[in-house]
This record gives C-alpha cells, structure tokens and sequence, in this order.
C-alpha cells in the first residue's frame, strides 16, 4: 500500500481534477459577490499589474471566440470526476511548430520549491518535467536543474528539475511526471514571456473549460448567473473574462460566467 | 511594498506576490472549503484583491489577508453550515487509492486539513503555507505532524511510519 503522503498527492492530484460546481445563490443577483464602484475603474490596471490573477471584474461585456474542440474529460451531472489520465504539468503554450520564438532564458530554480520552481519555468516559457529524489536530508527544494540559469532555450524547452524529498516507508526512489503539450494551441504562438493566450470557452460545458484552463496554465474564477428553465446554454460558459485571444500571466484566474437553472441548488440541498 | 522572490534578490510588487501566491491560496480555500464553495471564495478574495490593492500593498502578509476574505465569504455564504465536504461525490482516482483518506481528510481540523494537503498533496513549503494561514511555521509543522498521525489512525496504517 502506498504511504500516507503518497495517498495525499494522489488525493491532491485527482481533486484539481474535479470541476467545481456552481454554489446556490451564487448569482447574477450576487449578494455574494459584491463588486463596488472601484472595482470597474480599477480592473484594466488590475489586469496588468496583477494579472489574469485578478480577473474576476466586472467588466465581462464582451466576449470573444468560439467552442473549440478541447481536450475533454468532460464531467457529468452524476460523475464530475472521469478523467483518468495522469495529471501532468502542461506547457503553457509558448510555441508551435514552424513559428520561430524569441529564445527565453532559463530561471534559476535551485532552493525553490517545487510549486515556486514550476511556476517560475512556466512563467519563463519553458515546460517543466519534476523528478523528485527520495534522500535521506530532503527538503522538498530543488536540487538541480538540467539547463544551467541564464542560458538561452528555445520556447517550449523541457527543463528537468530534481526535486530533493525526505524518506518515505516503501516509496520509490524517484517519481517522474512527463511534460505534457496540450492539444490546443493558442491562437498566439509567441507569447510574451511568463504570458499565455487565454483559450476560447464560451459554449464549452464548466468541466471542459475548468480542463482547458488548467492545459493553459491558468486557474478559473467560476460565477454561476440563473437563466430560464430550458436555456440552451444551462451549464455551459456564456462569459469569460479576459476575452478568448488576450494574454494573461500564466497561473492567473479567468473568470467563467456559467448558467444555471433558477431551480438549480447547486447540490448544496 | 517588495519583497524578494525564491531566494533571488529581485524586489517583486504586492500584485505580482498575489499573482505567484494565487495558486496556493486558491487550494488552500478548496482544502478548506471544498472544491464548489472554496473555488467561489477564492474568486471573491481576487474580487477583492482588485478592489483593495492599495490597501493590500500596506500589509505585511496580503495572501494570509486574502485566505481570511475567502474564508469570511465563504461563511457569509454559508453560515448554516457546519461541515464541506471536499467533493459532492468521492473523487476517482486511477493509482493505488485507500477509499478511507478523503472521509479521514474531511474528519480533520481545518488547519490540519489545509497544512496535510498543502504540504504533502502540493508540494508547497511550510513558510508558503504559514503565509496562506497566518500563522507561524512551527505551527504549520504542528499541524501537518498531528494531521499525518490521524490520518494513519484513521485509515489503519499506524505501523506504517
């Protein structure tokens, strides 16, 4: 059987699978989520100073794009979680084949954590790959990096980081994720750096634009509005915020505006 | 208001602090809260890290703050409620999996919870999670120390460690 803090990352792993489901008055009457009169006047600033981060504005009246084909383990009413792939860190789309990239430059990682590693890698615009190191002094920091700091790599470069981890009862001496490259592309190939394109969601149900965010490597702010019983668009995405096309910082939040039926209680009873 | 990164000497704004901490911060109030309540909590903390950066940029520990918006708004939503369960339905998982953790987990304290999945289930640091929590780092080992030993109570594997 596997340990206890194997058991926990595995648990970890499949809860970023699960898609949140909108929550009971949570709506677009919104006496939850209260934005004040500053909030319109500061989320263009708030954009680019703190990212997609801060995203969950207001100002969601326009949006663009359309459904894409996406990678889909799309939930269900009766079984939110079916994706049974390993979860594996995903580029965020720092290029596409035949499209020259301006070279990024390798971040010094060594001493981070692994989640501070990662997010450095990917805001660089290369694609991390994790090996965690099972030695007796581990401290849960990285060890080394396979490009040296400062040198130059194509977008996209896979960096193996190693990651220094404590004994574990009966754990193997390594556990490798694999780099992923997501099926989607972005509609901007050359990204500036530690930017992505924020994919196209509108018409995709919550659960495949949850999955499509996490591709990107971005997170997602989640509003649930009610809509007329018999609504098309009932569990699907109707706004995003930013727009399809526009550029985030990698591992900010994307607002998702989904329907829901007015009896909808979010199986919260 | 800066700060430095990763161990680098690059000074790095508040905004930019959030921005690197919102991940953290958003499993934390999942662990929390649960995957439905935590994820809505965690878009009104942004909500209101939009709002009030200035007044952000003045504290010493903005996410700690921001876990505390989520939490507050998060109980405004559901003041009646005693418990959140994780997920609605148990989650699924394809690799060796004892069915008894996720109950075990939601059994715990919240500290305790938050701290175990953290630091175990994401890989964070304690400081990083003593950030989210507000609290001091020792008190984070304390929780994830008690957290593991009821785990392994809870799910039979005592002699394991």
């Amino acid at each position: 059987m596997n340990t206890i803090e194997e058991q926990i990352r595995e648990f970890a792993r499949a809860l970023d699978r699960t898609p949140a489901r909108p929550v009971s008055n949570h709506s677009a009457t919104g006496w939850l989520w209260r934005p004040g009169p500053r909030l319109v006047g500061t989320l263009a600033a708030a954009t680019l100073a703190v990212g997609g981060v801060v995203a969950v504005g207001v100002a969601m009246t326009s949006t663009g794009g359309s459904p894409t084909a996406a990678n889909d383990a799309a939930p269900t009413e009766t079984s939110a979680i079916t994706t049974p792939s390993p979860v594996v860190p995903v580029a965020p789309v720092a290029s596409v084949a035949g499209i020259d990239c301006p070279a990024r430059v390798v971040p010094s990682v060594v001493g981070m954590s692994e989640s501070s590693a990662v997010q450095a890698l990917y805001g660089a615009g290369l694609v991390p790959a994790v090996v965690r190191d099972v030695v007796p002094d581990g401290d849960n920091a990285v060890a080394s990096q396979s490009l040296a700091p400062q040198t130059s790599a194509a977008a996209g470069t896979i960096v193996e980081i190693h990651v220094a981890v404590g004994p574990e009862p009966g754990s193997a001496t390594t556990t490798t994720f694999a780099p992923f490259v997501p099926e989607v592309a972005s509609t901007d190939p050359c990204p500036p750096l530690g930017q992505v394109a924020v994919p196209p969601m509108i018409g995709l149900s919550e659960g495949q634009a949850l999955l499509l965010l996490g591709e990107h490597g971005l997170t997602a702010a989640v509003i649930s509005v009610v809509v007329a019983d018999g609504s098309p668009d009932i569990g699907n995405v109707i706004e995003q915020t930013p727009v399809a096309g526009a550029t985030t910082p990698v591992g900010a939040s994307v607002r998702l505006v989904v329907a829901i039926p007015a009896q909808d209680d979010g199986g919260l009873g | 208001m800066s700060t430095t990164a990763g161990g680098n000497d690059t000074p790095i704004s508040v905004s930019d602090m959030i921005h690197a901490s919102s991940f953290a911060l958003q499993r934390a109030l999942v662990v929390r809260f649960g995957i439905d309540v935590g994820t809505e909590a965690h878009a009104d903390a942004m909500a209101y890290a939009v709002e009030h950066a200035d007044r952000l940029a003045a504290m010493g520990n903005p996410v700690g703050y921001l876990y505390r918006v989520g939490q507050t708004s998060a109980q405004r939503m559901h003041r009646w409620r005693r418990t959140f369960p994780l997920t609605a339905e148990p989650v699924v998982t394809h690799g060796a999996f004892v069915p008894e953790l996720q109950p075990a987990l939601e059994a715990l304290r919240h500290g305790h919870r938050v701290a175990v999945v953290l630091v175990h289930g994401y890989s964070f640091s304690y400081a990083e999670v003593a950030d989210v929590l507000g609290v001091p780092e020792s008190t984070v080992r304390n929780y994830v120390r008690r957290g593991l030993v009821a785990l392994r109570r809870a799910i039979g594997e005592e002699g394991t460690s």
